[in-house]
């Protein structure tokens, strides 16, 4: 979906200052866009998605960044981004928690969808893990979030 | 027919097996003992039934690829085989291999409606019992040499190499794109035309063209056997991995019971430290036997013991040793010795473990050993005993009833505890000796009463054979040094044995007697080593007493001092 789309859906003018944020935001559709048009050949069913998420992730942590960050944006503005589900507000939810500061995506906390009722494997500490041993977590392709 | 559930409980048809726990061997389960499981229940059809079953997945141990079960139970108990490995239950051999060696011969039905009323019957079976029993062709087999021979083809410990990961087929065709992060192995496939490669589960499950089990029942066939030496003197035998020293080691006790089974021993001393032991065996047969039926065979506490001939060199080097022990005689040019003089009534035993005395065929110097290693401060003793020796007839052990502990005490290295020769303490008022002796308890053991004298005091203690065996094996902790008389099994309540094990004993109280209380001078203590006071039953206050007597009391005061210190510490 085109950012032009996403406006027309909230059916409300952009606040002040979407005007410099815009390009980046530009830039974030286009490659979300590649990500989505990218053939699956040679990959593996769980690869196919990381992409979406590691861009969906990238998106919401520039304007999480911006507002709660570098204050750098208005309350309005934030809001009107989070309606244009330009930012994902339950994972900013999460970011907001001690010990979820990085977290990659909200399947990865899902313990309803494990099979001993655990978080994802990303989700333990480095320092609890093999030193060795280098992990891809099967949902976002994350190599580790938490410590 | 149809496959469904509903059919569970009709009669005449396919059951849906529903379980709790898989039938697993323990490689299968992987070294963790923590273990999740997933169940999957009626996941997927019997790879040989094609009836489902409950499924478990699990990862066995850290690396591992997950595995999951592929037979159902049914088909398992027939087989006695793991559920995912398909290897026997009991010794983690192909079931071709099993089948070989107990010569079962099981045509059981292979497909279609033969195999579902098979099944069907087998399933009743189990219904009536309670599950432990073993049903099928296995359950008929009682030949033990077969089961001993499976033994020996079975691994000792489990084999987790077989839990790792599969290759990467990738990799393979090089192009693994996932690097570092492939769960799969990295590395140079087996050869395609290797047979070991062309397997199928259910070959393996009924037991024919099973690559695998042929390599084993060829391995078996040149299996080594052990050959008994030429030298028909030879009666002992080596027994090794027995483990590190400590306690997990195979005792003395452990190898004694397994290996009387054979014949007399005469002999068994353990090395601790090297982790063997050589047993000594009263006749060859007994020997030959014991080597026969215990190679490759003798596990003990999960162990398989290595035996192996005791080696004839030792019987050289004994010799040598003996031989070298009569000084030259001064001005007298040397001659070559004869031949019986140097031999030595058993100089092919390799760990110069005491023996009773033999009965004198020949006066040989055959005791005449002068320790290696002799406390320094006996060094200028006038009386010590190899200055004088010139001829075995000056020997003044040789015809006297002392050489044993002579021998021993030499291993020692406490010259100076030959009892008449040397120590002029051993008197009236500082001995040991064994009164007599009695069966007890309806002839179990024999008890022997030891009156000790120190000094003033005497007293008698009651002690059976093991409680100064179990003594020695704490106080000698190298069995060299022990100069115990050995143990006997058979007749050892003969009064003719009695009796000579009571001088024997009397001789190793009155030597442990005056061997503590040398240390006990040299460590300059005051109390004795507690076990040999409790074996002794030492009263307190001579403890000290022996003390004094020993060293005849050279600065009366101070003793005096120290004992009303002792006393007071006593008290």
């Amino acid at each position: 979906m085109s950012l032009a789309t996403k406006l027309r859906r909230v059916r409300k003018n952009p606040p002040e200052g979407w005007a410099t944020i815009e390009p980046t935001l530009e830039q974030f559709e286009a490659k979300m866009r590649e990500a989505e048009t990218e053939p699956h050949e040679g990959k593996r069913k769980t690869e196919i998605n990381w992409p979406i998420f590691r861009i969906h992730h990238q998106r919401s942590r520039y304007l999480y960044n911006l507002y709660y960050k570098e204050e750098a944006i208005s309350r309005e503005l934030y809001e009107f981004c989070l309606q244009a589900k330009l930012a994902d507000a339950n994972l900013i939810a999460k970011w907001k928690k001690q010990g979820y500061e990085n977290l990659c995506c909200l399947r990865c906390i899902q313990s309803r969808d494990s099979n001993f009722g655990t978080n994802c494997i990303c989700r333990v500490p480095k320092s609890k893990l093999d030193a060795a041993k280098v992990i891809e977590c099967v949902h976002c392709g994350c190599r580790g979030c938490s410590g | 027919m149809s496959l469904s559930k509903s059919s569970y409980t009709q009669y005449n048809r396919k059951n849906w097996e529903d379980s709790d726990f898989p039938i697993l061997c323990e490689t299968c389960l992987g070294n963790n003992p923590y273990l999740r499981m997933m169940k999957d229940k009626h996941g997927r059809e019997c790879k040989i039934c094609e009836r489902p079953f409950t499924t478990f997945r699990w990862q066995p141990g850290k690396g591992a690829r997950y595995k999951n079960t592929e037979l159902c139970q049914t088909c398992a108990k027939v087989k006695n085989v793991c559920q995912t490995c398909m290897f026997d239950l009991e010794y983690g051999l192909p079931v071709q291999v099993r089948d070989h060696e107990l010569q079962i011969a099981d045509n059981i039905p292979k497909q279609g409606a033969n195999r579902d009323f098979f099944l069907q019957n087998v399933e009743r079976t189990l219904a009536q019992g309670d599950g432990t029993q073993p049903i099928a062709a296995i359950a008929e087999n009682v030949d033990q040499a077969a089961h001993d021979r499976l033994k020996r083809l079975a691994r000792s410990a489990p084999y987790y190499k077989r839990n790792a990961p599969h290759i990467c087929s990738f990799f393979v065709k090089g192009e693994c794109k996932r690097g570092e992060e492939c769960p799969y192995r990295h590395e140079k496939p087996t050869d395609p035309d290797d047979p070991l490669s062309r397997q199928n589960i259910k070959d393996r499950y009924y037991g024919t063209n099973d690559p695998v089990a042929e390599k084993i029942i060829n391995r078996a066939a040149a299996q080594p056997t052990l050959d008994p030496p030429a030298d028909n003197t030879i009666t002992t035998l080596y027994v090794g991995n027995l483990g590190l020293a400590g306690p997990s080691q195979v005792t003395q006790k452990e190898l004694n019971d397994y290996f009387y089974q054979f014949g007399d021993v005469r002999s068994l001393r353990v090395l601790e430290q090297k982790g063997c032991a050589f047993i000594e065996y009263t006749t060859r047969e007994a020997a030959e036997r014991a080597a026969e039926r215990s190679f490759n065979k003798a596990f003990i506490n999960g162990r398989r013991l290595t035996i192996r001939w005791g080696q004839p060199q030792a019987q050289k080097s004994a010799e040598n040793a003996e031989r070298a022990m009569i000084n030259p005689v001064p001005s007298v040019p040397t001659l070559p010795l004869p031949d019986g003089m140097a031999s030595t009534s058993r100089g092919r035993d390799i760990g110069g473990v005491p023996l009773p005395p033999m009965p004198p065929i020949f006066g040989g110097p055959r005791k005449l050993v002068v320790p290696n290693v002799r406390p320094p401060t006996l060094a200028g003793e006038p009386g010590s005993s190899k200055s004088g020796v010139y001829y075995p007839s000056q020997d003044p052990t040789r015809l006297g009833a002392k050489g044993d502990i002579w021998t021993v005490l030499n291993c020692g290295a406490m010259a100076m505890l030959n009892i008449e020769a040397i120590s002029p303490q051993m008197d009236a008022n500082f001995n040991a000796k064994v009164l007599n002796y009695k069966i007890v308890d309806d002839g179990k053991y024999a008890l022997y009463r030891i009156q000790i004298t120190v000094d003033t005091y005497t007293w008698t203690v009651e002690r059976r054979y093991s409680d100064f065996d179990a003594f020695d094996s704490v106080r000698f902790s190298d069995r060299k040094k022990s100069f115990l008389p050995p143990k006997k099994r058979l007749g050892n309540l003969d009064n003719e044995f009695l009796e000579e094990r009571r001088l024997e004993l009397e001789k190793y109280a009155r030597a442990l007697l005056e061997l503590e209380v040398w240390y006990q001078k040299q460590r300059k203590t005051q109390l004795l080593a507690p076990h040999f006071s409790q074996i002794l039953r030492f009263p307190p206050i001579c403890q000290f007493i022996s003390f004094q007597v020993f060293i005849k009391i050279e600065k009366r005061e101070n003793c005096e001092n120290n004992n009303e210190e002792a006393v007071a510490k006593d008290s």
